[in-house]
């Protein structure tokens, strides 16, 4: 049995609604596919605090910041137990947590190639304004990741 | 110096560094909420740009605040930047005895204590927010109030900026498809 590769990049925000969705409507039930939930976080910064006492109080509370990023990740996992009840199994839902060094859609292109990504699933941000200060990270992807994966786009 | 202010002007002047130094609004916006917090021992942070058509702030970058939190609705009163709480820094030292809070029950959930909400204004007019979330009660002194509207002042340059490079961009990756057509 050939399995289809799916990435779904989620930005861990409402907006993942519209993947969800899709994933489960067509997927669901279908042991063929193999599910890659995605989630690119911003790392927290690394101080050097030598001889740098607004460094080293900074660096304090930043650990506090690392402690955030369970959080994230933990909602990731949320995310797969909830496919777990639409109709997949175990076996078929994975959680990849990745910082980011580039930028996201770069993040999301390389991981994709890396996995031998078939399709990726990727919810349009609803924002209006935003796409006039950052490039599409939806665009990006697709306008990169190069022939042989498809990219869906749910506006 | 005073021991008491959360902010100061060694710490302005690192985060003002970071905001004028960064290549995109993504990390420019990261590395600002991370370093507010970091410094200032705050609870969280969000960035907010103001979406002109349809009157509302959008979030570019938050951090310090649950996803069950930042996903119910908007933190004061409205997201509507008509409203006055908007267009002008608005202190909340003490969110149990506020009534600017539309969900102040999940303020208390989130643990939420005091709000400040900075605008971002450029020439006059109001583009977008900052906003600081703090675990306890905060009265703010007049010096972390100067220095974090500056900051803000700063900041609306900073998104101007952005603006501006990401419309080039966009004409510049026009132009290269269409121009060897032509050619």
């Amino acid at each position: 049995m050939i399995n289809k590769n799916i990435l779904i990049p989620l930005s861990l925000t409402l907006n993942d609604e519209k993947s969800l969705k899709f994933i489960i409507d067509r997927f669901a039930m279908d042991t063929a596919v193999v599910l890659t939930l995605l989630h690119a976080y911003t790392p927290v910064l690394e101080i050097d605090v030598r001889n740098n006492p607004i460094m080293e109080k900074m660096n304090q509370n930043l650990s506090y910041q690392r402690g955030l990023l369970n959080d994230k990740e933990e909602s990731l996992h949320r995310t797969k137990a909830r496919l777990l009840t639409m109709g997949f199994n175990k076996a078929q839902v994975h959680c990849v947590f990745i910082p980011i060094k580039i930028d996201v859609a770069q993040e999301i292109v390389k991981f994709a190639k890396a996995a031998g990504t078939d399709l990726i699933v990727l919810s349009q941000t609803p924002s209006r304004v935003m796409r006039f200060f950052t490039p599409s990270v939806s665009k990006k992807v697709a306008g990169s990741i190069g022939k042989g994966v498809e990219v869906f786009i749910l506006t | 110096m005073s021991s008491h202010n959360k902010i100061d002007l060694d710490i302005y002047q690192f985060i003002l560094e970071t905001v004028t130094s960064s290549n995109s609004l993504d990390a420019m916006s990261n590395q600002l909420i991370q370093m507010l917090i970091g410094s200032m021992k705050v609870k969280g942070a969000t960035l907010f740009v103001l979406n002109a058509i349809e009157g509302e702030l959008e979030i570019v970058t938050t951090q310090g605040l649950s996803s069950d939190y930042v996903n119910k609705g908007p933190i004061l009163v409205d997201k509507s930047i008509e409203i006055p709480s908007n267009r002008e820094t608005v202190i909340i030292p003490d969110t149990h005895v506020s009534d600017q809070l539309q969900y102040p029950d999940k303020a208390k959930q989130e643990g939420i204590r005091s709000i400040v909400s900075l605008p971002i204004n450029v020439k006059g007019k109001t583009i977008g927010a900052l906003r600081l979330y703090h675990s306890e009660v905060w009265t703010i002194t007049p010096l972390e109030k100067s220095l974090l509207e500056s900051l803000a002042l700063n900041l609306g340059m900073a998104l101007k900026y952005f603006r501006l490079v990401t419309t080039v961009k966009a004409i510049k990756e026009t132009l290269a498809d269409v121009h060897p057509v032509w050619l």
